[in-house]
């Protein structure tokens, strides 16, 4: 028994052809079998708009809207549906400063050029199976920052989402 | 006044939809052996080098009529280039990048010499895009890394980048 993508909706921005050939024939043997797909940022958000995916997977290089300009305007979009919608960005800017833009824009998951088959299918695991919280802040919206399977060495009492055990919190910032 | 930061959990219709058991291997297999295929066939690269080679040419014609471009900017198809390079087997990109990469990732601002410095990168990736030239051991290869090289040691004695 595996993963069934075959009612998954993606939507894949990249504007250059042969990459976008690429990665939808690498989600078609993954089972996904609705491939939106844009070329742009703008076209990318348009689709969202129209088609609620579950998925987006952009390139952060496309012009005239580039996927670090898509992943915002997602994130701002205040009452739609598809403010949470799990991102991947593709790239090859792996530098900290790349990633760290990516992270504050509301970015899910990062998948580093060049990749194998097996990192491309651990992005896709990782948001299926460890979605993360997101957070609501007056100047950010988007996926929980600190990653909970980061090892800290805390000794002090249990974090706060296990004391809780809720789905809803605030705190003070 | 305090702001507050909500955080809430947000229902998994994705996996409700999948289920569970991961990708199968073989799907797995498939995947890369087409990624793999990339890798023997930087012929395949061209055309989306031509896609970057343009945008280089476009930053090298607005730095001439006196655009205020950043680095950032600059630096971006370079990236691409080395990026996607990699993942068609082209080595020898990634080889003569890797350099101006990490310079430019330390200078703060564009000046005359880094303008140089773009359009000697933005000549070499031509002319290895145009031969063909993918294996980074090349003689060529190797002669435009060093004089690469060079050029960037330069650059950093005299502006510590």
């Amino acid at each position: 028994m595996s993963y069934d993508f075959s009612r998954v909706r993606v939507v894949l921005a990249e504007d250059i052809n042969m990459m976008q050939d690429l990665m939808s024939y690498a989600l078609d043997c993954l089972g996904v079998k609705h491939i939106l797909k844009a070329s742009d940022g703008k076209a990318a958000y348009d689709l969202c708009v129209q088609q609620n995916p579950d998925v987006v997977i952009c390139d952060w290089q496309m012009q005239p809207v580039d996927g670090l300009s898509l992943v915002k305007k997602i994130r701002q979009d205040e009452g739609a549906s598809t403010r949470t919608v799990p991102i991947i960005m593709v790239t090859g800017y792996a530098s900290e400063e790349y990633v760290a833009a990516a992270r504050d824009a509301g970015v899910n998951e990062f998948l580093v050029k060049p990749f194998t088959a097996e990192s491309l299918a651990n992005r896709l695991s990782a948001i299926v199976e460890r979605p993360r919280s997101y957070v609501e802040a007056p100047h950010y919206f988007g996926p929980d920052r600190r990653r909970k399977s980061m090892k800290v060495a805390y000794k002090g009492p249990k974090r706060r989402d296990e004391d809780m055990g809720d789905d809803q919190w605030s705190v003070d910032i | 006044m305090v702001n507050k930061a909500r955080i809430f959990k947000v229902d998994n219709g994705l996996k409700r939809k999948v289920g569970g058991g991961g990708f199968s291997s073989v799907s797995l297999a498939r995947v890369q052996e087409r990624f793999d295929a990339c890798q023997n066939s930087p012929a395949m690269f061209k055309d989306l080098a031509e896609k970057c080679l343009h945008d280089m040419r476009r930053n090298i014609f607005l730095l001439e009529r006196g655009k205020d471009l950043n680095v950032r900017m600059l630096r971006a198809p370079i990236l691409d280039l080395k990026s996607n390079g990699q993942m068609f087997g082209y080595k020898s990109i990634t080889s003569v990048c890797n350099n101006v990469l990490d310079l430019m990732q330390r200078s703060k601002a564009v000046n005359g010499d880094l303008q140089d410095l773009y359009k000697i990168i933005y000549n070499t990736i031509k002319l290895l895009v145009d031969g063909e030239i993918a294996n980074d051991q090349d003689k060529m290869v190797k002669a435009f890394q060093y004089e690469i090289e060079q050029a960037c040691e330069r650059f950093r004695r005299k502006y510590g980048a």
